[in-house]
């Protein structure tokens, strides 16, 4: 019996010769490389998943960039809010108001709360998004959330309209929270639309990864099922053969007791 | 499953001896998260496919450049769509450091006045 009858689709060069043979009809295919398709199938779409990764890693080295450039000019700016608050307070309250008590009840309220925009603006540099669980509604509330931005921003012009024409220690920390608000809104939105891409792509990767490890399963199965018919055929091959033999070797007998019968 | 289960059910895998460290390293290090489950999928694929004796047909092949195709498409569309967002969010964050700069210009204006009021008491 010959060795291919038997070992067909068994061993690694039985493949790789079927995959050689398949040169031709894969060259009719535009668009995609031979080589990579005969000596890895799966280049293409591993070289594609990595890019991915390099996408998102750049995305956020972005985000990380301008948030803290945002939450600079935030921390400037509470600062600077800070520091006029006392001067202010101390240059127009009147007598009264600056009476010991008074004057550091006040003044401590206004470093209170421009402190808490501060040290907001310097903790809003942290882009993180890698808050999967408020992601995954993101792309259902997106749109609400882009209206919520607009209304904001109406408010916010106001409160600053109302500040420019008051100059009120209330009017600038008004003003403040907005930019807080506000701040900490767009900052949510980044990194749950960051977050929602990434799960996103997992999950597109997920679903690649099970076609293309079905298919190869499915083919594993049918080479398999293959085999074990080859191996029956061979077995049936095998039985001819030795009833073959028997025979030959019965009239071999046979010729043997002719010539040596008397 | 939790981590160490996870471990061990790696460990006692076929999988290549360098590839398996790095899982387990990787899982040894590090806390479950997205990210590093990803990295554990993909050693585990790279593992899979480097088993190249699978006999593919002609239209095995088919099928997983119509896979790889529509798996690209739609990892473009995921691309596409933070771009989008992230491009929202600078254009948000440009209008606030207006706002945030506009602010501060009245708060030199405020400044400004109580030194004019300082002086004039």
């Amino acid at each position: 019996m010959k060795k291919e009858e038997i070992n067909l689709g068994l061993d690694g060069n039985a493949a790789i010769d079927r995959n050689v043979n398949q040169g031709n009809e894969l060259a009719d295919r535009p668009g995609e490389s031979i080589e990579t398709q005969k000596n890895d199938p799966f280049a293409k779409g591993r070289e594609r998943l990595a890019s991915i990764g390099e996408f998102f890693s750049n995305t956020k080295e972005k985000a990380v960039s301008l948030f803290k450039r945002i939450g600079g000019a935030l921390s400037r700016f509470g600062s600077k809010a800070k520091s006029f608050g006392v001067d202010a307070l101390a240059a127009t309250l009147s007598a009264d108001v600056l009476a010991k008590k008074g004057y550091e009840v006040a003044s401590d309220k206004v470093g209170e709360a421009k402190q808490f925009v501060g040290e907001k603006g310097a903790q809003f540099s942290e882009f993180v998004g890698s808050n999967y669980d408020k992601a995954r509604d993101f792309t259902q509330n997106k749109a609400n959330q882009v209206k919520e931005f607009a209304q904001d921003k109406v408010e916010m012009a106001k409160d600053l309209a109302s500040y420019a024409a008051g100059k009120t220690k209330e009017g600038l920390e008004k003003v403040g929270n907005g930019v807080e608000n506000r701040y900490n809104k767009v900052k949510n939105f980044a990194e749950n639309a960051f977050a929602a891409a990434k799960l996103e792509a997992a999950r597109i990767k997920d679903a690649y990864r099970q076609k293309m490890n079905t298919i190869r399963i499915n083919r594993l199965a049918a080479e398999h099922e293959k085999i074990l018919q080859e191996e029956q055929k061979a077995s049936e091959k095998a039985e001819k053969l030795r009833l073959k033999r028997e025979s030959l070797l019965e009239k071999i007998g046979l010729l043997q007791s002719v010539e040596a019968a008397n | 499953m939790n981590k160490q289960e996870l471990i061990d059910k790696i460990k006692a895998s076929s999988i290549e001896a360098a590839r398996k460290q790095q899982i387990i390293d990787l899982l040894e290090n590090n806390d479950l998260t997205l990210d590093i489950k990803e990295q554990v999928k993909t050693l585990i694929q790279e593992d899979i496919d480097s088993d190249t004796s699978v006999p593919f047909t002609p239209e095995d092949y088919s099928a997983m450049t119509a896979a790889t195709e529509q798996m690209s498409s739609e990892i473009a569309n995921v691309e596409n769509e933070l771009n989008k967002d992230m491009e929202f969010v600078e254009n948000e964050l440009n209008d606030l450091e207006v706002f945030i700069n506009d602010a501060d210009k009245i708060v030199d204006e405020a400044q400004m006045d109580a030194l004019r009021s300082k002086i004039q008491n």
